[in-house]
């Protein structure tokens, strides 16, 4: 009977303290998003925002997900989530590999690449801006000392692989983004974020035992064997969490493409699209649709990371 | 692991250059370009032979509502952190200690870490103008602190799951009620706390999908949302758009400087602990 009421003042004392963040919760994150499943069915402009709402079905989703616009916004923003973690996760383990075997402790070094993980995207963003410009632009006046022409960094004239090409070339950088403003975007997005996944690989490497490391050293392994047989195997979980981490931030970028290209329709992601149905033409029930297919994209990583994290 | 041999000092040498030339360059000529005087600032040839000067930060600070915009930032930014902390700190204790809602809780405030903040954007914006909050400093700190919760409450989970139980036990020997159990348990994991304070401030500071839809008008702008105004204009005048960056850039990396370990420690936590 005592161990009895005790179990139930404490279930009700734990009940209590998280009650706030919960309810918090609740009507932040649950209760919008049945409301946009509710805007998503309805017809809600800016026209008739005050007046009444139509029920119009799926007829909004239908007009999303007819419109060719939005497959190619749906291309692109896949491309740019695939290729800027792949290349940030390449760049982020030579950095840690290159710090783990080079330095004892490199504290000063280690935090001035953290910085830009830290800022705002839209004002790295602005600042690379700045920095691309084609005429008299840092990084073409540093090209320039080397003797190298200037980059069009922010245009969509086409990569010199594809530019060459007399044939297909200005289809094929058209249908896989292959210019300098999307390939911009994606260093910009690497600059600022490979230093995270760096971060957590030199964190774990760190980690490691250092036995196995030395025994495969003193049984005559090469440096690139030890790496790939021994090292990456053990980092395993450590880089899946890493990659799930960045796939999932890069799907929420929005800022630090605004910033260079704003609402252009030749850069436009997901969020942009989402952007523009919203504040440039006032359709929340388009919108909503929209935000709703995005949000169902964005479940699918997030469940096959869950799943992980259990089993 | 460490590489040895004649190659170390020279690779050593290449990565020093490399981080320094790809990661602190761009930060400093950010710096350097702000404080250019104008007619060096915009000539074609670039030279580092001048005088600093603060004329595209007065001509920033000079623009009206911009010192607003400032007290607006540090408003959102504090109240949103502390709203955050608090009621996370409170329901992470509750989470780690009492097991609230099983583990289902815990993967739940992993997966709200994964929303868009975009997708949300369109239903903030229709509830906040039926209830007459746009363009008010509270719509902000409202969906601030609710996006910044469920990372709030996932770090300071983590640090009280490592807290031996053991402790709580001699305390309530000793006969300390819950709550004093509770307060003892979150004095130990300040350092926590802290790092939960100073990422929640940071990403506030530099929130600019919320602030831009939520809160526009001039007088309810954030530093930001100020900054994002220099690319619609019809044409960007480049010193002041760089002084503005700098001023939402900098207190962030003088602060990542002179955190290091808390920043650190933060961005790692839950990656390496799983």
């Amino acid at each position: 009977m005592r161990t009895c009421s005790l179990h139930k003042s404490e279930r009700r004392f734990g009940a209590a303290i998280v009650a706030p963040a919960t309810v918090f919760l609740l009507s932040t994150f649950l209760f919008p998003m049945l409301y946009m499943l509710y805007l998503s069915l309805h017809r809600v402009q800016l026209s008739n925002f005050r007046g009444v709402w139509e029920f119009v079905g799926t007829k909004q989703f239908l007009r999303v997900l007819r419109d060719p616009g939005f497959w190619v916004v749906v291309s692109r923003t896949l491309q740019f989530v695939f290729l800027s973690v792949g290349l940030e996760f390449v760049v982020g383990l030579l950095l840690a590999l290159g710090f783990y075997s080079l330095f004892k402790k490199a504290n000063f070094l280690t935090t001035l690449v953290v910085i830009p993980v830290m800022l705002a995207p839209l004002a790295v963003g602005l600042m690379w801006r700045y920095m691309l410009s084609i005429d008299h632009g840092f990084v073409n006046q540093l090209l320039g000392l080397l003797r190298i022409p200037s980059i069009p960094w922010l245009s969509i004239e086409p990569l010199p692989i594809v530019g060459n090409l007399s044939l297909f070339g200005r289809q094929l950088s058209d249908v896989l983004n292959l210019n300098w403003g999307f390939l911009a975007v994606v260093l910009i997005d690497v600059w600022q974020t490979s230093p995270f996944i760096f971060l957590l690989l030199l964190a774990g490497l760190r980690s490691l035992p250092g036995d196995p490391l030395e025994a495969a050293s003193v049984d005559g392994a090469s440096y690139w064997q030890t790496v790939r047989h021994i090292v990456l195997p053990m980092l395993r979980p450590i880089i899946g969490v890493s990659l799930f981490i960045r796939t999932m931030d890069s799907l929420k970028a929005f800022e630090n493409i605004w910033a260079l290209f704003g609402n252009s329709v030749v850069m436009r992601t997901l969020n942009i699209q989402i952007y523009t149905y919203d504040i440039q033409m006032s359709n929340y029930g388009l919108g909503s649709a929209a935000s709703v297919l995005v949000l169902l994209l964005a479940l699918i990583p997030t469940c096959i990371f869950l799943k992980y994290l259990e089993g | 692991m460490q590489l040895k041999g004649k190659w170390r000092r020279f690779l050593q040498l290449f990565v020093v250059l490399a981080v320094l030339l790809i990661w602190g360059l761009p930060l400093l000529w950010l710096v350097v370009s702000s404080i250019m005087p104008s007619d060096v600032f915009y000539a074609t040839k670039f030279s580092l032979n001048f005088r600093p000067s603060l004329e595209h930060y007065s001509a920033v600070l000079n623009k009206p509502y911009y010192l607003g915009s400032v007290f607006n930032s540090l408003v959102v930014a504090t109240i949103g952190t502390i709203v955050a902390v608090s009621i996370g700190s409170l329901a992470a204790y509750g989470v780690a200690r009492y097991q609230v809602g099983g583990r289902l809780y815990t993967l739940g405030i992993l997966g709200l870490k994964m929303v868009p903040p975009m997708v949300l954007s369109i239903p903030f914006y229709v509830i906040f103008a039926k209830m007459g909050l746009i363009n008010t400093r509270s719509a902000l700190i409202i969906v601030g602190a609710a996006f910044n919760l469920p990372f709030v409450m996932w770090l300071i989970r983590g640090f009280i799951v490592d807290i031996p139980k053991e402790l709580d036990e001699a305390a309530y020997i000793d006969g300390a009620s819950r709550l004093k159990v509770m307060l003892l348990t979150l004095r130990l994991v300040v350092p926590g706390i802290v790092t939960a304070a100073i990422f929640c401030f940071i990403f506030l500071w530099n929130e600019f999908i919320f602030a831009s839809i939520l809160a526009f008008s001039p007088a309810a702008k954030t530093m930001p949302v100020a900054l994002g105004d220099f690319i619609t204009a019809y044409s960007i005048q480049w010193g002041p758009m760089l002084a503005a960056s700098a001023m939402v850039v900098l207190p962030v990396a003088v602060l990542t400087l002179s955190l290091q370990r808390n920043i650190i420690s933060g961005l790692t936590y839950g990656a390496v602990k799983g």
